[in-house]
């Protein structure tokens, strides 16, 4: 049956595609998430959809016009950040709807074609082209080369901002990087499950991999195993039962989150009971 | 104190756009100093330390030192400035003392490994090193927070109302601690409670705004009554109790 998935060129494409995003959520989903700002990618991935809708019209790719928004975006909201200018909340808001809205605006203003605007929301893994599949490889390079250079001053920067300053340590530049980064993996992730599903392969392989341990490093490792798994099987699912493949990767993180907590805490019933 | 003070701090000026919080401020700090910091809430202590220790830039005047000891100034927050979220061992939180602006690129070295293993031994942290910061208690906590200070070899501790969320034998291991590094570094300890440190402080420095410094055993009533705004209780010199002044 896998041999059978495998064969289809679209396959091999989804699984490459899926395994470059997993590994991306990884190095990246841990940071979001310990660091309280789900919500702040959850608006700048919605920011994608103008530079979507911005590329078909004036015609160009929109993967690059994802890219220039949401970098955008992300600086426009570190910059109010480091300002000290506590309405990140507000400004969230006003981003995620501003970045719909724009998005459907210059798309109902490109003459002609009207691409499928459900594809940019859910994804389109299974017609990954191989152009796309390059620029994805560059990004999750990107970010791979970024995240190990810098590990130790975004770890400190999450741990603990102020003393990172106190240690002299370039806080503002190390936070602005981080969120470019951020950036570039929704970019790279919106190939793979749409906008709305970034946040959840963002996020919930790193809950997985916290039920399972408390240090940083082996949460980053099992969220990109997890990534992996989650998206494999998924994509499976979505062959077989011709289901939607992005729907499917979530829902089947989603299973195991369950799964697992579940079990441990039928585990933890079970010592309770005598004998 | 003869010496050259390792730190000196000249005119130091610090605002939000209508409102100053510190005039004026002049202080050194010399090796093996034991400074209280004391005075009411808001009256800009833990600000002070902040714009010496460059978290916050001055709006005028400045804090100035020898470059190297930029390294070696170490810094103990209140409790709650760390992200208790963020998941990460005893050791792991100590070694991050380690870390700064010169070498935060390149890996941790075996020296900081020996120092980050023998401040967890001196500190009593050692059997815990594996633990997650946000399984300690209180007490734990501020061990941990004060070995990430004191790994970095400070010449300069500074600490932020250490005495505050620990109980009462902590609190005198914790006087007894810092007596005996302070044969090795200056202190400077902000505290709204000078109490329990009235035997061990060198001088104290009254912060309202303006700054007033003294050696020990020159405080007096009308220095505090004007630090505070309203009579209040005075030290008791060497003696471990306060005497209460009758309002």
């Amino acid at each position: 049956m896998i041999v059978d998935i495998l064969q289809y060129e679209f396959m091999q494409n989804a699984l490459l595609a899926s395994l470059l995003a997993s590994i991306v959520c990884g190095l990246i989903g841990p940071f979001i998430v310990t660091k309280r700002i789900v919500s702040i990618s959850g608006g700048l991935s919605h920011t994608a959809f103008a530079g979507l809708g911005l590329a078909y019209w004036l015609g160009f790719n929109p993967l690059y016009g994802a890219a220039l928004v949401v970098i955008a975006a992300s600086l426009f909201i570190s910059h109010n950040e480091n300002r000290n200018i506590d309405r990140s909340d507000l400004l969230i808001g006003m981003l995620w709807a501003a970045g719909v809205a724009a998005g459907i605006l210059f798309i109902s203003l490109t003459p002609g074609f009207i691409p499928d605007l459900m594809s940019f929301l859910f994804g389109n893994i299974l017609t990954v082209p191989d152009s796309d599949l390059r620029i994805a490889f560059g990004l999750f390079l990107i970010v791979f080369i970024s995240v190990m250079i810098f590990y130790k001053g975004f770890v400190a920067i999450s741990l603990d901002e102020e003393y990172a300053s106190t240690r002299h340590l370039p806080v503002r530049g190390l936070k602005t990087g981080l969120m470019v980064l951020i950036a570039l993996s929704i970019v790279t992730l919106i190939q793979v499950v749409g906008i709305i599903l970034v946040i959840a392969l963002l996020t919930i392989p790193v809950a997985v991999a916290s039920e399972l341990s408390m240090k940083f490093r082996t949460i980053m490792v099992l969220s990109i195993v997890v990534g992996i798994v989650s998206c494999a099987s998924g994509l499976t699912f979505s062959y077989l039962f011709e289901i939607p493949s992005g729907a499917a990767i979530i829902m089947t993180g989603i299973l195991i989150l369950i799964l697992l907590k579940g079990s441990k805490r039928l585990l933890r019933f079970g010592r309770k009971l005598p004998g | 104190m003869t010496d050259t003070p390792l730190i000196r701090i000249r005119n130091l000026s610090f605002g939000y756009s209508d409102r100053l919080v510190l005039e004026k401020i002049n202080l050194d700090i010399y090796p093996k100093d034991f400074i209280l910091l004391i005075g009411p809430n808001g009256g800009g202590k833990t600000t002070l330390v902040k714009l010496i220790l460059g978290i916050i830039q001055p709006r005028e005047g400045s804090a100035q030192y020898e470059p190297d000891l930029a390294t070696r100034l170490g810094y103990v927050p209140q409790f709650s400035n760390f992200n208790k979220n963020f998941p990460v061992s005893v050791y792991d939180f100590v070694l991050m003392g380690r870390c700064h602006g010169h070498n935060y690129l390149r890996r941790y070295r075996k020296e900081d490994r020996i120092a980050t293993d023998q401040i967890l031994k001196r500190m009593d942290l050692y059997d815990l090193h594996r633990k997650g910061m946000n399984h300690l208690s209180g007490g734990q906590v501020q061990r941990a927070l004060i070995a990430r200070a004191l790994v970095s070899d400070p010449l300069v501790l500074f600490l932020d109302e250490p005495t505050t969320s620990i109980d009462a034998t902590s609190q005198i291991n914790l006087l007894e601690f810092l007596e005996s590094i302070n044969r090795e570094m200056a202190i400077l300890v902000i505290t709204h409670d000078p109490t329990p440190f009235a035997s061990t402080y060198k001088h104290i420095a009254c912060l309202n705004r303006e700054l007033y410094y003294h050696s020990q055993g020159e405080l007096d009533h009308h220095t505090l009554e004007k630090v505070y705004g309203c009579p209040v209780e005075l030290l008791g010199h060497g003696i471990p109790h306060t005497m209460l002044h009758r309002h």
